[in-house]
């Protein structure tokens, strides 16, 4: 089979982006399939430290687009008084000690645009059709023409194409259920100055009746707002109730501008059973989202497709792209870092840990400076004694397994 | 109320027991590995949740940690000696 491209990646998020940049950066071809036309909205604003290395490696450096700059992550309950601060800074040593909060729509612009500057083909207002892997190659039909490749990425986010069409994906009932949210503009210029100097750009998380609030500071008198919560019903008006319910969010909001009414999302939470297969795999949401609450999704994302863009380059290199068990150790590696997160999650929503933990009057610092590793996504080490005993806990560890092709299961780390 | 029955609704109630009755944890019987099967953040949990009913502190690496977690009645005395609140 003669082939167009030697890689095509349908979806230009960040993890899509991500991937598409590093395998051309090794000298294979990449075709890019964006659905949208750039910029667009999305939410999901929040980084973690772990997308530092991965910065690095794009060849980018947020400070030149003057993101702000995410020192931790603040809890709040007002109900009872309780804010704690967790600063990446504080973690165990050598963990990455901050993160960048981000407009969507200009930083996803600026990582496609980096990709195409490093030599990807990018696409923008194409929709992808139908995606045939064969044993010579993957054909790609879109709206517009038909391509083939060696490989076939799958980074579509929230829409998982290839898992949905397959009915692989599956809903993660425990964890948020439902999300409505929306930017605010022109905070007033004290309020601004608090959220991204005095408080350092920190995410909050509120806990309220029923659910939790983000509160993400983006610089530049912006910032965004949503409610997760597990009661059904819900719609665009409880966002205004909440707020209105909360000192802390009217104090934020007050006299600000709303450019668009409450968007609202449902069943976001869900797994993708099978990720990979002979000459195609999946990044980003596409292979796995579990909530918003800890940030997890773009960086894991972001993380993961590093790591599937090394082991397909390799493969290309070698010939053993159709391989269908090529990303069995990829797949094991990744969920390692969404099972971790997938337990914190459980535990928020499940159980009085992570209350008591952020509340205490007088907190263990040993613990406390696990979990901020954790939630810097530091997850790949074998020294964190938290996460340790996190992951040990039969009653909380959650456990998502993408299926694999190896008679031999590869090792997690 | 007995302070042995007070440590057996905080063990249910701070650990979300969803599927144990209070009155059915017996009192001698190990909370850890065997017995109810606690784990070590379960203990972390719940001396979270003593400090915060009773003012007991136990510290998460507190070598006294294996016998003040023992069992409910080693749990109670500990409190019974300790407790501020």
């Amino acid at each position: 089979m003669q082939h167009t491209h030697d890689v095509i990646v349908i979806g230009g998020g960040p993890s899509g982006s991500t991937a598409a940049n590093l395998v051309r950066q090794a000298g294979f071809s990449v075709l890019v399939l964006e659905r949208e036309v750039f910029p667009r909205f999305h939410i999901g604003e929040s980084l973690l430290p772990c997308d530092l290395e991965v910065f690095r490696r794009l060849g980018v450096d947020p400070e030149t687009e003057g993101f702000l700059h995410k020192a931790g992550a603040e809890f709040l309950d007002e109900r009872i008084g309780g804010h704690t601060v967790y600063t990446f800074a504080e973690g165990m040593p050598g963990s990455p000690d901050h993160a960048y909060q981000v407009e969507r729509s200009k930083f996803d612009h600026w990582l496609l645009n980096r990709a195409e500057a490093v030599g990807c083909e990018v696409h923008q207002g194409e929709r992808m059709l139908e995606a045939t892997p064969e044993a010579l190659g993957v054909r790609v039909r879109t709206d517009r023409a038909e391509y083939t490749a060696r490989y076939l990425i799958d980074a579509t986010g929230q829409d998982a194409v290839l898992g949905r069409r397959a009915k692989t994906t599956r809903q993660l009932v425990d964890f948020g259920l439902a999300a409505t949210f929306a930017h605010y503009e022109q905070l007033d210029p004290e309020i601004d100055r608090e959220l991204c100097v005095t408080a350092r750009g920190n995410i909050k998380v509120l806990f309220v009746d029923e659910g939790w609030h983000w509160a993400i500071p983006l610089g530049g008198g912006k910032i965004s707002i949503g409610l997760v919560t597990r009661k059904k019903g819900i719609d665009s008006t409880w966002l205004d109730q909440y707020i209105a319910a909360s000192p802390f969010l009217s104090r934020v909001t007050r006299g600000a501008v709303r450019p668009r009414k409450p968007g609202l999302l449902s069943s976001f939470s869900f797994h993708n059973e099978k990720q990979h297969g002979s000459r195609w795999g999946c990044t980003g949401d596409a292979a796995c989202f579990l909530d918003p609450v800890f940030s997890s999704g773009v960086s894991l994302g972001m993380v993961g497709a590093t790591h599937l863009a090394d082991t397909v380059v390799l493969a290309l290199r070698e010939g053993r792209e159709a391989d269908p068990a090529l990303l069995d150790a990829h797949a094991t590696h990744v969920a390692h870092g969404y099972n971790v997160f997938a337990t914190l999650v459980h535990s928020f929503y499940h159980s009085t840990l992570l209350h008591s933990l952020f509340f205490a009057e007088d907190p263990d610092m040993d613990l406390k400076r696990g979990l901020t590793t954790v939630l810097a996504g530091d997850l790949w080490r074998d020294d964190n004694p938290f996460q340790a005993k996190l992951m040990a806990s039969k009653r909380r560890r959650v456990e998502l397994v993408p299926q694999l092709h190896a008679a031999v299961a590869p090792s997690p780390i | 109320m007995e302070l042995e029955q007070q440590v057996k609704e905080l063990i249910v109630e701070a650990l979300m027991l969803d599927d144990v009755r209070p009155e059915n944890i017996d009192a001698e019987a190990p909370l850890f590995v065997t017995g109810l099967g606690l784990d070590s953040i379960d203990a972390l949990e719940l001396a979270m949740a003593v400090d915060k009913k009773f003012g007991v502190r136990i510290r998460a690496d507190d070598d006294q940690n294996k016998h003040i977690f023992s069992s409910v009645r080693n749990l109670a005395a500990y409190v019974a000696q300790h407790r501020s609140k």
